[in-house]
């Protein structure tokens, strides 16, 4: 019935163990032990009662990294090294030994980080380690590799953007970051122009022991896994936690050169994608908690929301409408999305800017607050039901420098929200107005000229 | 090469093994495992409850299905299974109401209007009264929300701290989901027991709307959805598998609630409902709440399983569509399903030649041949109650055409079924195993597989069994299969191609 939504506040949300939580329940986590290989990287475990382990490794490195120029390059990496393997274990022969024993591996690019994920059953815990070992001393990057990478990303960008949802989001990104960082287009040159050379660099430069940090969930021991790990990154070399840089300045300016418009993606469809969005602040940012609680009654509470109150329930105009806030190491984004037949579209807009307007005007009620804040406090056990969550979670944790006491500090933070205090970081994130594009058939630019400055994005 | 064949010869042989692995520090086998684990009982009205106590934290993943959906709706109320899913989140006579005796008074004419506006609108779109009367209907809707309290349950469920709470409706089941922290159980049996008692279908005509909406999003402005419609309704010509789960345009525009309530009343019986608990509980308790709140709902008739069954097909059939998107290709061919063997048949080939990238399909349409973008197999399609299709589904990589692609599957096939070996059986038996074992980490995965088994199988245990019935399959019983069923007058092939003229 609901689309799904990813909660962006719980990226962050981690409890010690035997925290009370705010529903009066007492439990007591795993434990999850720490150390640091001899090479430097740091590792958490966790043990896990069935007989399976799990190997995640976590480097600072994704697309927030890239410009236009480069952009893909950390989707192309991860390709090219999925396709190649390492020197013991080349190409096929990666999937093959795994495969044949029932085990998994996963390589990834994210926006911050890249993943190397390997999940097998215990008794094959040395097999993982070995393969992993192998991976990050000597991965292979070859040109064949690349090849296959660069031909499978392009096939897959020409689909994505046949997608409304994927092109709409991509160009509000776009506009806000200048087409930098979070905002980075992949585009057909920025693939090709990826060599091989440039995967070596990237992999010298961010795949060192200080930017890479591994999470181990496993029935075996924690010496065991230890001394597993450390064989396994023994070669991994020593080097600096290495963050992407933020241009605030830029940002501002390119939203500022926005304003009054509406980009108009033109595809012909009978639905179309609206999305709004805007830059939101850092995860250090002092008012997160406030823009959490805000996010969640204006679209992130689901039908609680009242985005999905007004557009959908009140109004039946979209099956899916939401808002998202998500704050990151050095930045942060805020966007707002609905799919409405071309006819709603106007009303559509209309809608959502009083929404935002009355947000910040009107202030929210100390119900909708308290609404928001139980509901957050109360869910806050479902980031921590798998023991292979509470690890990844403590790889978040590791990457944005927060210590333990940043779980303790959420709850109260989140508790501490006021009405006023929603309202308040409202207008600092929405008064300004927001970046609004709309995918969509190209017939709806006159009802569009109405409400703003029409741009045709070709 | 063959250096690398005798390795992964070794490697079999060390991974064959009986199914017997540690499971919470016993050496038990899967099937004992999870049979151990789950608590089966039944209520007197019939309702069957599944329980399984497990995981360190204070939680629960509950789930509720029905054994109805699309399949068992006529051509006049096609849609009506997810258009009622969609209302039971409504409210009831006591929830989402602040006065319901005022309300029901003002629901009343709003459906007296509502039908007769559908009623018109199918007679004639151009009938001069429609203007009048659709205003009418928005003056009554706006007054009737005075009297709401919106979207209820997901109020009450998120103060409480309720995750991934939704609902679900497919060819064959229906489903609701949530999952609480374990103090809540009591909460959501009283919430969900009365759902089911007093429904009210409040706001119904705009909740059309939305669902009006929700087609355009999954068919008409997505390539995939728009194949996968053409191409059910191509290789099923009389049984209701043929109909999309949300229903055609024109029936979801002209659904009555009338028929809403109907088929509520028909098929959302305690026979046909499943309760599924899994997470930490002590199950006993567990039970007597669920037999408190849901013991009292009322007895009904079973009214009988689908009447329609598919005549066989005499030859291949193709269907062509255009759409604003990159080609894509559905090959689909019938077979039988569950209980017959060759279900479990077909899930060895499925997994042998689409899982993983040591997959014949993968291995050979993508990274050898580079012919494909991507490939997949859905054995079992589209529900599984009845007789369904092996599907292949794949993307053609640039520049090649769907033909071609469509020759360079059957070719793939043609050499598996040649060369499938007991290598390749065995990779198949220890994926399973593996996921099996991997998904037994989740409660909210546990869960859905126990309600979808239970549902759709009637018994549950066939997760159980599954992994048994799957060491039982040989070169053999592959061979036999395949050349019975996988033959081209067995064949439904639909192709997507670009309406823009891109990636012919």
């Amino acid at each position: 019935m609901f689309r799904n939504i990813t909660a962006a506040v719980f990226a962050l949300c981690l409890i010690p163990a035997g925290m009370a939580l705010a529903s009066g329940m007492n439990f007591s986590l795993p434990e999850v032990k720490k150390a640091e290989t001899g090479s430097g990287v740091k590792l958490f475990y966790i043990k896990d009662e069935l007989p399976k382990t799990v190997i995640y490794v976590s480097v600072g490195y994704g697309r927030i990294y890239e410009n236009s120029q480069n952009a893909g390059t950390g989707d192309i990496l991860a390709g090219t090294l999925k396709h190649s393997g390492s020197k013991k274990y080349p190409g096929q022969k990666l999937y093959s030994v795994l495969e044949n024993i029932g085990g998994e591996i996963s390589i990834s690019s994210g926006w911050e980080n890249t993943y190397i994920s390997i999940e097998v059953l215990s008794k094959y815990t040395d097999l993982a380690y070995d393969i992993l070992k192998d991976l990050l001393q000597n991965p292979l990057l070859s040109e064949e590799s690349l090849a296959f990478s660069k031909k499978s990303m392009k096939d897959k960008l020409k689909r994505n953007l046949d997608d409304p949802e994927y092109r709409a989001f991509l160009k509000v990104r776009e506009i806000i970051y200048g087409g930098s960082g979070y905002g980075a287009v992949m585009t057909d040159r920025s693939i090709e122009d990826v060599k091989v050379e440039n995967l070596k660099s990237v992999w010298k430069r961010y795949f060192v022991s200080g930017n890479m940090n591994i999470a181990v969930s496993s029935s075996e021991g924690f010496e065991s896994v230890e001394k597993g790990i450390s064989s396994a990154t023994e070669k991994v070399p020593s080097g600096p936690r290495t963050y992407y840089t933020v241009d605030n300045k830029n940002i501002k300016e390119n939203i500022e050169r926005s304003r009054g418009k509406i980009y108009l993606i033109p595809m012909k469809l009978k639905q179309a994608t609206i999305v709004k969005g805007t830059v939101a602040p850092d995860n250090r940012y002092e008012g997160r908690y406030a823009l959490d609680v805000m996010n969640y009654i204006l679209g992130g509470g689901s039908f609680t929301s009242r985005l999905m109150s007004e557009v959908r329930v009140k109004r039946g105009y979209a099956y899916s409408v939401f808002s998202l806030v998500r704050n990151r190491y050095k930045t942060g984004i805020f966007l707002s999305f609905a799919q409405t037949r071309n006819s709603n579209v106007g009303d559509v807009l209309k809608l959502f800017d009083d929404i935002f307007r009355d947000m910040y005007t009107a202030g929210v009620s100390d119900s909708e607050v308290k609404r928001a804040v139980d509901s957050i406090k109360n869910s806050y056990v479902f980031s921590f039901v798998k023991t292979s969550q509470i690890v990844s979670n403590f790889l978040e944790l590791e990457y944005n420098g927060f210590d333990e006491t940043y779980f303790n500090r959420y709850l109260k933070g989140i508790s501490e929200v006021s009405g006023g205090n929603v309202a308040e970081e409202c207008r600092k994130l929405l008064s300004g107005g927001t970046i609004t594009v709309i995918a969509g058939d190209e017939s709806l630019k006159a009802e569009l000229s109405k409400l703003g400055d029409v741009v045709v994005v070709k | 090469m063959r250096k690398s064949s005798l390795f992964i010869a070794v490697l079999f042989i060390a991974v064959s093994y009986c199914g017997h692995v540690l499971l919470a520090g016993e050496n038990i086998s899967l099937k004992d495992y999870i049979e151990n684990k789950v608590v089966e009982k039944k209520l007197d009205n019939g309702i069957t409850v599944l329980l399984m106590n497990r995981g360190f934290a204070p939680t629960l993943a509950m789930n509720i299905s029905f054994r109805v959906g699309s399949v068992d709706e006529e051509y006049s109320t096609i849609g009506a299974a997810h258009i009622l899913e969609h209302m039971l989140f409504k409210g009831t006579d006591k929830l989402g109401t602040k006065d319901f005796k005022k309300e029901s008074e003002i629901l009343n004419k709003i459906e007296a209007l509502g039908e007769t506006i559908t009623r018109l609108k199918l007679e004639d779109k151009g009938n001069s009264r429609l203007p009048e009367l659709e205003k009418e209907l928005k003056e009554l809707q706006k007054e009737h929300s005075a009297y709401t309290t919106g979207s209820p349950y997901s109020r009450i469920y998120s103060e409480n701290g309720g995750v991934g709470f939704n609902a679900g409706t497919s060819r064959d089941t229906t489903g609701y989901y949530i999952q609480l922290p374990s103090d809540k159980l009591e909460l959501w049996a009283k919430l969900e027991s009365e759902k089911l008692k007093k429904p009210v279908f409040r706001e119904y005509y705009r909740e059309r709307d939305n669902i009006m909406e929700e087609r355009l999003m999954r068919y008409d402005s997505n390539a995939s959805g728009f194949l996968y419609e053409k191409f059910f309704a191509a290789a099923f010509i009389a049984h209701p598998y043929r109909h999309p789960t949300i229903g055609w345009k024109s029936n979801i525009e002209n659904m009555s609630l009338k028929d809403i309530r109907k088929f509520f009343g028909k098929y959302y019986i305690p026979s046909r409902m499943t309760i599924v608990v899994v997470g930490r509980q002590d199950v006993n308790r567990t039970f007597d709440i669920i037999k408190k709140h849901f013991g009292t709902l009322e007895y009904r008739p079973e009214p009988g399983e689908v009447k329609t069954i598919e005549p066989g097909q005499d030859g291949e059939r193709r269907v062509e569509v255009n759409f604003r998107s990159r080609p894509s290709l559905i090959i689909g061919w019938k077979k039988p399903t569950y209980p017959k063997r060759e279900d479990y048949i077909f899930d060895v080939m499925s997994s042998s030649l689409s899982e993983g990238r040591t997959s014949y399909l993968y291995r050979t349409l993508v990274l050898e041949k580079k012919v494909a973008a991507g490939v997949d197999v859905w054995s079992g399609g589209p529900g599984a109650r009845y007789e369904n299709l092996f599907m292949i589904i794949a993307r053609p990589a640039e520049g090649v055409t769907p033909e071609r692609l469509e020759s360079e599957i059957y070719k793939v096939l043609d050499e598996f079924r040649k060369t499938v070996s007991e290598e390749t059986l065995q990779k198949v038996k220890n994926m399973t195993e593996s996921s099996y074992i991997f998904m037994l980490d989740s409660n909210e995965r546990i869960a859905s597989n126990l309600a979808y088994y239970q549902s759709v199988f009637r018994n549950w245990r066939y997760m159980s069994t599954y992994l048994d019935n799957i060491k039982d399959v040989t070169i053999d019983d592959i061979r036999k299969t395949y050349d019975r069923y996988i033959v081209p007058s067995n064949r439904t092939v639909a192709i997507l191609r670009d309406s823009r003229g891109e990636g012919k």
